[in-house]
């Protein structure tokens, strides 16, 4: 590989390391968890819910958003998430699970059904991709060989290639 | 010969018997401790056998003399796939999970054994929840090839993505990928590629429906310059229930292709524009029988027309699938 192979390989692999950078820290105020937690994603997600300051104004106090209370308003039972941010107006881990806890949003069913959707989708579209890899890679090699067959001064007519090529034949 | 296929079929169709009954006992044995976290189970476990047909699977072109090397070929062949994956999910926190796979794919050709193709990937994909409705993954594969028994190559593949679910407006994905292929028969052919995509997956009546609408850019850099090129696709898809449980998918793909490759006959570089349809109905026959979660039958037509500059790749071909999967 040549020198200025190498360094636009390096310049695409720091591009897209940085734009993945920038993605990451774009969507980290998304989550709710303090500093500590959201470097180390090996600490303990399912810390007990903090104390439900009671009924809040958007529902999640009593029963379902009531911090310790069930297992639907009880962090680990839904979903494993961050205790809430004390105070405000809700206390407790809001049937959001987490995000943005402590604003009392009420229990939503119709959310949930789309966290679990999301699983299914994302899990769906993963085998597809896995699949999609598979026939990509299995049309390339296709290809590779019908390029071969059909253009044989292509790949083996040192006049038809390239310097490079012709010293690799060669 | 026929008694030679024969033989080398049999023996492919003992392989994949025995990589079922060494991965079906790992299954049996697993479920009985399946984990409620998330609703998922640890291992998974599919298997499904197809029969296909291509009206032109050595690439014959429409324009322009058929080349030496196909003269005297059938065009034309039936043949049979049989694939196999098995995976593990580890949960590391409600946050990080990974996945672990193997995959196994074989494809075998009646009457052209030269473009039989083993392909065996071993992967794992890893996912960060930002948010229940964004996530990061990194997906890594090493992909290797067998084409005619003969070791063709060996891929290193890594895709890191990023997915954000919108309630409204549905699933945005953008990944971007790497890979380093190692061609074992010309070293001309090793070659790197580099690409970034985007994808955005819209629901309707109540996610059972799916339009996807996509565009891919990838840059092969190979050893050998004749076969660097850049490649720019886009895709429209969409998914359906029908009736009678019949699920159908669609799919219309536009590749343009460009080469390094000098036409012989002027002094022009390559270009390919490749239009790709498939029409897909599967319908599920058994779902949850004991350990089998079910069975699918899966039909699959795809119509794929090749226009190129270089009139020994100008080619159209229409490709056949039927078969069943079972998924564990």
């Amino acid at each position: 590989m040549s020198l200025k192979n190498k360094i636009s390989l390096k310049k695409k692999i720091i591009v897209i390391g940085l734009m993945m950078t920038m993605g990451f820290f774009v969507f980290k105020d998304i989550d709710s968890r303090s500093e500590a937690q959201w470097w180390n994603p090996f600490s303990s997600d399912e810390t007990p819910a903090g104390p439900g300051a009671g009924p809040s104004s958007g529902g999640g106090g009593v029963g379902l958003g009531g911090g310790s209370v069930g297992a639907v308003g009880g962090g680990p039972g839904l979903s494993n998430v961050s205790p809430a941010s004390p105070g405000d107006s809700g206390g407790g881990v809001s049937a959001d699970d987490g995000f943005g806890a402590g604003d009392g949003i009420a229990f939503d069913s119709n959310f949930l059904e789309t966290l679990d959707v999301m699983d299914s989708i994302v899990g769906e579209i993963a085998g597809e991709i896995n699949a999609e890899v598979i026939t990509q890679v299995e049309q390339a090699t296709k290809q590779v060989i019908l390029e071969d067959q059909a253009l044989p001064s292509v790949a083996n007519d040192p006049a038809a290639a390239p310097a490079e090529a012709v010293n690799e034949t060669s | 010969m026929n008694a030679i296929k024969k033989t080398r079929f049999l023996k492919l169709m003992a392989v994949g018997v025995l990589v079922s009954v060494l991965a079906l006992p790992q299954v049996a044995f697993s479920a009985p401790e399946i984990k409620a976290s998330g609703g998922g189970k640890n291992w998974t476990f599919n298997v499904g056998v197809t029969a296909i047909r291509d009206d032109n699977l050595l690439g014959a072109p429409e324009r322009g003399p058929i080349p030496l090397s196909l003269q005297g070929k059938n065009f034309d062949d039936t043949g049979i796939r049989w694939n196999s994956n098995i995976g593990y999910n580890y949960k590391q926190s409600s946050k990080l999970s990974f996945k672990f796979d193997y995959d196994v794919n074989q494809t075998l050709y009646e009457e052209n054994s030269a473009r039989d193709i083993t392909t065996q990937m071993f992967g794992i994909n890893t996912e960060y929840k930002i948010s229940p409705l964004v996530n990061v993954q990194l997906m890594y594969k090493y992909i290797y090839n067998i084409v005619d028994g003969n070791d063709f190559s060996g891929i290193n593949y890594i895709r890191p993505s990023f997915n954000y679910m919108h309630r409204t407006f549905g699933m945005t994905a953008i990944h971007f990928l790497y890979s380093d292929t190692n061609n074992w028969i010309t070293s001309l052919r090793n070659t790197e590629t580099t690409g970034a995509g985007i994808a955005q997956y819209i629901f309707f009546s109540n996610y059972t429906r799916r339009l996807t609408i996509g565009y891919q850019y990838r840059d092969d850099d190979a050893k050998g310059k004749n076969f660097d090129r850049d490649t720019h696709a886009v895709n429209v898809g969409f998914k359906t229930p029908l009736f009678y449980g019949i699920n159908m998918t669609t799919d219309a793909r536009y590749t343009q292709k460009d080469y390094k490759t000098r036409l012989a006959i002027d002094t022009r570089l390559r270009e390919d524009n490749e239009q790709r349809y498939s029409l897909g109905l599967d319908k599920v026959l058994i779902a949850k029988m004991g350990y089998l979660q079910n069975l699918v039958l899966r039909g699959l037509y795809t119509h794929t027309y090749n226009r190129s500059t270089e009139d020994a790749v100008f080619a159209v071909n229409n490709h056949w699938e039927l078969g069943l999967s079972a998924a564990f």
